[in-house]
């Protein structure tokens, strides 16, 4: 394989991917309830010094990152850095490696000057540099904005996208909300993920969309509780507190609010329209059962997708189910957990991005209980190569919602998608994830927006 | 230059030179106006060229520009062309062609609602138009899908022939070899680095390349190729790299000739060298051939004794085994995407032939599945390389020279195969 150099070149997707690099996003700085700046923006991809490169490039035992790519209009390019370069220091703080940059780049906010040193053809380039920060998604139709929210857990950012074009009398609002991991969903340098797509395609219908940034991710990361500290409740707590102040915005229509709930969103969606009433839920590969049974369906599923042989498939399931007992039921860490049986702690580890308060909470939800009370509109979406989530989750809540409100629920299966909205024609295709946005997710949600009064 | 008043000035230039522009004017606008409408970005995976495709009136624009190419190109008096201008101008008539006919495709796609194909290009509307494009976009030819599948099945019947010659020569199939220290993989790949670099003028006439430095790939997984080239110009390294596959720690000692073959010397590393060496400041430079580079690259696997590579013979079994999964995957790109075969057949065809490997089975199926026709370049591309050689050994007889022919290919540059056939006797007879 190759990749001649040439203007017409795109590095494919599959090996961007592959390609060890990394974009810098962090800090950012106290500021007021009603405003947050922009995070900064070094505008570098960078790469940790191996053995390799340290042969290949001639640079001995230098403690420095290399520079590998220098992105248009960050504070990298501003500054004059070149790709190639070395980083030896910054805020007058030697770096040996991509964390000690960030670790550095957290104590700084945007718009402050810091000194830099790196090594140019392995001679020192001295200088300050200007902290930008994070560039806006701009596009030519929507206008796009970042709002603040003081909630519980600190202040928490929207990006709220609208059509340019002002339409008469006050917009619907659509509010999304994502899933279990600790993500941001701002990114103006990656607007072909599905969220984005999905949100923009429904503002360019007339709707106000809202994407709500986690607490402690983004440009909030140092303004609220970290992701991975903060609670269930909490979390869902923050949502509501925004959307009610997305209501009282003079250009949203309060009356006509619908959540999209993604994954883990679908949960919490049900919770927050107790807190602040919504017309419509779309909950989009969630959960409908109590967590556990939820976890030991869907490992079927994955089996399923990665092709394994039955019996390690049975082995997979009971694994998983002794060992998440343990550590949802009994309360155990994951350490406990590996103690009691070794190979458990990978399988429950991933949890551990999530407090402890966060995961009991969850296992203390009833699903049914949740959703009692709700009385708007509900349509329940399942991507036909979705493996995370499972198709009976979906079947359950459009009974249950059913029997309390007949008449409100929709579920549909949307053809070719994933878990993440994204294409794929079966489950080795979901597997391998490597589609883009499955705009039929979109086409599904727009035509019931459009139908439900 | 890319914007539309740069354009409408390229397009009016040629409008009004007539009948007295000659071959280098005519070129230089040709180049310009291509290089301001980028009217083609390079892309592996068919969704992402899809959703790339730009609005039908940027289309419309680039269908302007080159009909009024091909009309120009037309006209130009044959006879004042140097041998390198009637190269060139081949080039472009050829890229017209292509270019009208992807535009025509793309705007009838938009018409049709831009639908998104869920499993392979069999899926699009006018799915035999959008593959025989992509075809030819990717091997340089005209080939059927009923063609790629005869020609594919022959490469894996010789692949099998090859694979049990070897197994016999070596007692039996050996087993998995792995090298877990990259010291040790670094030592193997410098010594026959030293090799080969020996036995260069035989085979090209100049042994005059840049260092090559083999590196971990960084972030390599169980799915990511088993190697990549990267020239300076495409790296942050300041130096020509060719990365190699050590996830888990460890490397297929049966990949090493053959990947070092392709990736460095003298596949695309020498390749690339002689385009620095040489540079063309013209419309070569905009343009990528996959059949063209990666067909070069393939071919000099098969020429790996000729180059003091395969001393030892696993190391020839290691070119076959990979030599079958590239034949498997023609076969598998037209069941695909010309005959709209299911993954089920398409799994089904791999694990007849590389049976007990699911998940290498899976990568591949699903890297065909994403990028059609990119993986015919390298075997179509080969064999049309072979079978030009033999072509050309069968009609100079004694005064056929190899290392001739390999230089005369690679200094015609970055152009797709059939015009390399159709300049290479020039060359060879006029010892440019």
């Amino acid at each position: 394989m190759s990749l001649f150099r040439s203007p017409l070149l795109r590095l494919p997707k599959r090996l961007a991917k592959a390609w060890p690099l990394l974009l810098l996003a962090p800090a950012c700085t106290a500021q007021p309830a009603t405003e947050l700046p922009r995070r900064v923006f070094l505008g570098i991809r960078m790469e940790n010094l191996t053995d390799d490169l340290r042969r290949i490039m001639g640079v001995g035992d230098t403690r420095a990152v290399l520079v590998s790519e220098v992105l248009p209009g960050g504070s990298g390019e501003a500054a004059g850095w070149q790709r190639g370069d070395l980083l030896e220091e910054l805020g007058g703080v030697g770096v040996g490696s991509t964390d000690e940059v960030f670790a550095e780049l957290a104590r700084h906010s945007t718009g402050a000057s810091v000194a830099y040193r790196v090594l140019r053809d392995k001679k020192p380039v001295t200088g300050t540099l200007k902290l930008l920060g994070w560039p806006a998604e701009r596009y030519p139709d929507l206008r796009v904005e970042y709002t603040a929210h003081r909630t519980v857990n600190g202040t928490q950012r929207a990006i709220l996208t609208h059509p340019r074009t002002r339409r008469p009398g006050r917009a619907p609002l659509v509010v999304f909300i994502g899933g279990i991991g600790c993500y941001s969903l701002d990114a103006p340098l990656d607007t072909a993920r599905s969220e984005v797509q999905l949100l923009n395609r429904l503002s360019r219908m007339g709707y106000a969309c809202a994407r709500l940034e986690k607490p402690g991710m983004g440009d909030a990361a140092r303004t609220s509780t970290a992701c991975g500290a903060v609670s269930f409740m909490n979390e869902m707590t923050g949502y509501a507190e925004m959307i009610a102040q997305l209501k009282q915005r003079a250009d949203i229509d309060s009356g006509r609010v619908t959540l999209i709930g993604h994954s883990m969103g679908g949960l919490f969606a049900p919770l927050v329209a107790k807190r602040t009433a919504v017309h419509g839920i779309v909950a989009y590969g969630t959960i409908g059962s109590p967590f556990l049974e939820y976890l030991l369906k869907t490992r079927r599923t994955i089996g399923e997708a990665y092709g394994w042989e039955a019996e390690r498939t049975d082995d997979f399931i009971k694994a998983c189910g002794e060992c998440a007992t343990w550590y949802f039921a009994d309360g155990l860490s994951t350490e406990a957990v590996e103690a009691k049986k070794p190979g458990c702690g990978e399988l429950v580890g991933i949890f551990d991005a999530r407090s402890r308060a966060y995961n009991d909470e969850l296992y203390a939800l009833n699903i049914p209980s949740a959703w009692k009370g709700y009385a708007g509109r509900t349509l329940l979406l399942w991507g036909e190569a979705d493996f995370i989530a499972a198709r009976h989750d979906h079947e359950l809540l459009r009974d249950l919602i059913a029997a309390m409100n007949p008449g409100s629920v929709t579920f549909q299966v949307v053809p070719d998608a994933d878990h993440g909205m994204n294409q794929a024609d079966d489950l080795r295709a979901a597997v391998a994830g490597e589609g883009p946005y499955q705009p039929g997710v979109g086409q599904v949600i727009a035509d019931w927006l459009q139908r439900t009064p | 230059m890319r914007t539309a008043a740069g354009i409408a000035c390229v397009v009016g230039l040629a409008a009004t030179g007539e009948a007295q522009v000659g071959p280098r004017a005519v070129l230089d606008t040709f180049t310009a106006g291509y290089a301001a409408l980028d009217p083609e970005p390079f892309a592996l995976d068919l969704r992402e060229r899809l959703a790339a495709v730009p609005a039908d009136s940027v289309l419309a624009r680039q269908e302007r520009f080159f009909a009024e190419q091909e009309r120009q190109l037309s006209a130009v008096p044959a006879m004042k062309a140097t041998d390198e201008e009637r190269l060139l101008l081949d080039l472009a008539r050829f890229e017209s062609a292509h270019q009208l006919e992807r535009i025509a495709l793309e705007r009838r796609w938009i018409a049709s609602g831009r639908p998104m194909p869920v499993n392979g290009a069999g899926t699009l509307p006018e799915s035999a138009a959008w593959y025989q494009l992509l075809v030819r976009r990717f091997t340089g030819y005209d080939r059927s899908p009923q063609e790629l599948i005869a020609f594919g099945e022959a490469e894996v019947a010789r692949c099998h022939r090859a694979i049990e010659r070897l197994h016999a020569q070596l007692g039996g199939a050996p087993g998995p070899a792995w090298i877990t220290d990259k010291a040790e993989v670094l030592r193997r790949f410098a010594a026959l680095d030293r090799v080969v670099r020996g036995r260069l003028p035989a085979f090209v006439g100049d042994a005059d390349v840049p260092a090559i430095h083999p590196m971990e790939w960084p972030g390599a997984g169980p799915h990511t190729p088993p190697g990549i080239y990267l020239s300076k110009e495409d790296n942050p390294y300041g130096a020509d790299v060719f990365q190699f596959n050590f996830h888990g720690g460890r490397f297929d000692a049966r990949a090493l000739d053959w990947i070092y073959l392709h990736e460095a010397i003298p596949g695309h590393h020498l390749q690339s060298g002689l385009r620095r060496k040489h540079p063309t400041h013209d419309l070569r430079g905009l343009l990528l051939y996959p059949g063209n580079f990666e067909g070069w690259a393939c071919y000099v696997e098969y020429a790996g004794k000729e180059l003091g590579a395969y001393a030892d013979p696993v190391q020839e079994l290691g070119k076959w085994e990979w030599d079958l999964v590239r034949s498997v995957r023609v076969v598998l790109d037209a069941g695909i995407h010309g005959l709209g075969w299911s993954s089920e057949q398409a799994l089904e065809y791999w694990e007849k032939h590389i049976p007990g490997q699911p998940d290498l089975a899976d990568r591949e199926v699903t890297r065909v599945t994403h990028w059609p026709a990119q993986a015919l370049s390298y075997k179509v591309g080969a064999d049309a390389i072979q079978r030009l050689r033999d072509r050309l050994a069968k009609a100079l007889g004694q005064r056929f020279d190899a290392a001739r022919f390999h230089r005369a290919l690679l200094e015609l540059g970055m152009v797709p195969l059939p015009l390399i056939e159709e300049h290479i006797t020039t060359r060879l007879t006029k010892g440019t």
